[in-house]
């Protein structure tokens, strides 16, 4: 039974009323596992990763403790002190010490430690035990510890600490319940802890807390007696300035290659489902308007996005399993040279790592990098990243123009034109990030440190858990924002019908026909007809709107859009859709992305400016690349 | 004409769900935000 059944069902069986809520807050350096205990804790599915940074805002959940008592719990950003520099370390001290804005500091602070690197942890848990307010260690990730051989004296750490220690596995939800039972525990001395009174420590302070620290781990830590070097030999080889880069590129080369070798059958499958679904609709439904909307609007646009679900799910599979594995940290620590060269601070790599996933979760991650110029650095080129909702851009456009071929008689042509876009987003941004440095911010990069997380064997259930939410997110987009657009696209499509005597399609008479007319000229240069020039507008929305958006344009001009990838490439040339690439590329083509900016500078200065230059990036692009194709004959 | 209505009321909801969701769910999101944290919209705290 886990910790909150067991709460409920003791609760209802005392019958009793509960006493006064507790508030916990999780506290402790990153990559302790804080956001694994917290789901541990209240049965919530907030993202684990093996890497700093994942939580740069607070989370709060709850559950029942066995007497019934509720008890609320704070998932907060790490830190490594009470002495914050970065903005996601000013809201961990804030609310610990009770400074937020209408916020009570919490009843019991609940400090998460990495129970093989104890060193790490002794710094903030001092300044906790100074503060003085109700706390717990929980020696985390303690059956590791275990097997590297570390010998830990719980008690003794306990007395120096003044605080009650459990030792925990939250991944595999171990010790979770006396962690509960010290939860109340100590929430009971909390009407008695001393006001708030720390202030920033003198460097003197500083010292002496560091000798205080070496002496603890002394007396209660024991070394293992044979020291691990299964992480130093594999470090020697993944971490290597050359070796490690060719690892790097031949594992991110074998991951857009399995993206269209083993996405190609079951989207085959779904193609065919939808194409079904469509047939068996349009022959159940009399000819009529209701019959075009459910048919060239819903099935037609929304089962275009959707048949991209398995590329989505097999490339977050394994950016899920490098993670957990601890590669991704490892991967930031050889980029960070290359990186630091574009001016760009080491920190930025989380950010722009969570930005492959989607823009907006990385702009936020940014809250990680304590200086300023830096922070807005990382904003205005993290949507460079190719996000999760140009896969379905991309990957109709590659297999609809270039051929399923090999190169080398080994590598799919196609895999490795997905991996040139990918790295046409990482490249553009290092050049940009390299550009606003030297034209805007002159002046020295700040030094970096990263923690490197210990190898795991990734956990199935978190895997599964994140690869499933990324495909629920994708759904849920495709069932929200993209139909309700598609359903847009079909009215603009459909209304006004042509007048009477209309030689031309009908289409050619309708709103969107009006709309993409009126814009053509402008994007003619590069290679955008009307039907491409449309697709634009819905897909500030999201951008795999754009993808729907052709298939709903085409359906209702009477194209085969069974295949949408077919019907393109006999419509566009491949000059036009390579030019429709390049854009994708740079195009500032999400408005959530720009709002999230606006929200995190506080500013329409930056959104507003981050619009202008992709804009531009993109125009002169695919500018460049239709011209330089037609010139050799692509046109 | 049943059929006309049936369609542009699909079409009305899913303009007024696009409405809400690109243009008043954030603001709505980060109104009542500000408002538990017992500050106005421009007070500058969000930063």
């Amino acid at each position: 039974m886990t910790p909150p059944d067991l709460a409920t069902a003791v609760a209802a069986a005392a019958g009793g009323a509960p006493a006064a809520p507790i508030r916990a807050a999780l506290v402790g350096n990153p990559n302790s596992g804080k956001t694994a205990m917290f789901n541990a804790l209240t049965g919530s599915r907030q993202k684990v990763a093996n890497y700093a940074g994942v939580t740069v805002e607070r989370k709060e959940g709850h559950l029942i403790a066995p007497d019934g008592r509720r008890i609320s719990i704070l998932d907060l950003p790490g830190t490594y002190s009470l002495r914050a520099r970065s903005p996601d370390e000013v809201v961990t001290r804030d609310a610990v010490l009770g400074r937020l804005a209408g916020e009570t500091p919490p009843d019991v602070v609940v400090l998460i430690a990495d129970a093989t690197n104890l060193r790490l942890v002794m710094r903030l848990a001092l300044e906790l035990r100074d503060v003085g307010r109700p706390a717990v260690l929980a020696l985390n990730m303690i059956d590791i510890a275990t097997r590297q051989g570390l010998e830990i004296d719980a008690t003794r750490l306990a007395i120096e600490l003044s605080m009650p220690v459990v030792t925990t596995v939250a991944t595999r939800k171990r010790g979770i319940d006396e962690l509960v039972i010290q939860i109340e525990a100590q929430a009971a001395n909390s009407a008695t802890a001393p006001a708030d009174t720390w202030t920033e420590p003198s460097a003197a302070a500083l010292r002496a807390l560091h000798r205080e620290a070496e002496r603890i781990l002394k007396a209660c830590v024991l070394p293992p007696r044979r020291p691990d070097t299964f992480t130093g030999k594999l470090d020697s080889v993944l971490l290597h300035p050359v070796a490690g880069i060719g690892v790097l590129l031949v594992v991110l080369f074998l991951m857009f290659q399995a993206v269209f070798a083993w996405a190609a059958p079951l989207m085959d499958l779904s193609n065919a489902g939808f194409e079904a679904l469509g047939a068996v609709m349009g022959n159940l439904m009399p000819d009529g308007l209701l019959k075009s909307l459910i048919t060239d609007g819903i099935i037609a646009g929304v089962g275009s996005v959707v048949v991209f679900l398995p590329q989505i799910v097999i490339l977050f599979l394994f950016i899920i399993l490098l993670e957990d594995f601890g590669y991704m940290a490892r991967a930031a620590f050889l980029l960070d040279k290359i990186m630091g060269g574009a001016g760009l601070h080491g920190r930025a790599f989380i950010p722009l790592l969570s930005s492959f996933a989607c823009a907006i979760p990385g702009i936020m991650a940014t809250r990680v990098i304590d200086n300023k110029r830096d922070r807005l650095t990382t904003i205005l080129v993290a949507p460079l990243m190719t996000c999760s909702a140009r896969i379905p851009v991309y990957t109709l456009i590659i297999s609809a123009f270039i051929p399923r071929q090999q190169v080398w008689g080994v590598l799919s042509l196609q895999g490795l034109i997905f991996f040139g876009l990918y790295a046409a987003g990482l490249i553009s941004a290092l050049v940009v990030a390299w550009l606003v440095r030297k034209v805007f911010w002159r002046g020295a990069a700040e030094p970096f440190l990263m923690e490197l997380p210990a190898y795991k064997i990734p956990d199935p259930m978190n895997v599964a858990r994140n690869v499933l939410q990324r495909a629920q997110i994708f759904l849920q987009r495709a069932g929200t924002i993209i139909l309700s657009m598609m359903i847009l696209i079909w009215f603009l499509c459909t209304f006004p019908g042509a007048p009477a005597g209309a030689v031309g399609p009908a289409i050619d008479y309708s709103f969107a026909g009006m709309i993409g007319h009126a814009i053509q000229p402008v994007l003619a240069p590069i290679g955008f007809n009307w039907q491409m020039s449309v697709a634009l507008i819905p897909g500030m929305a999201a951008r795999e709107v754009a993808v729907g958006a052709l298939g709903t344009v085409y359906a209702v001009a009477g194209a085969d859009t069974s295949v949408l990838g077919a019907s393109l490439a006999h419509q566009w040339s491949l000059a036009s859709a390579l030019a429709f690439l390049a854009w994708y590329v740079f195009a500032p083509q999400c408005a959530s992305t720009l709002g999230v900016v606006k929200r995190e500078t506080n500013s329409w200065r930056w959104p507003i400016i981050m619009f202008c230059y992709m804009t531009g990036l993109a125009y002169v692009a695919s500018l460049i690349v239709y011209q330089t194709a037609v010139a050799m004959g692509a046109g | 004409m049943l059929q006309s209505a049936i369609v542009f009321a699909i079409v009305a909801a899913a303009t007024a769900y696009a409405v809400w969701r690109l243009f008043l769910r954030g603001w709505m999101k980060r109104r009542a935000a500000a408002k538990a944290a017992g500050c106005g919209p421009d007070c500058g705290c969000s930063d």
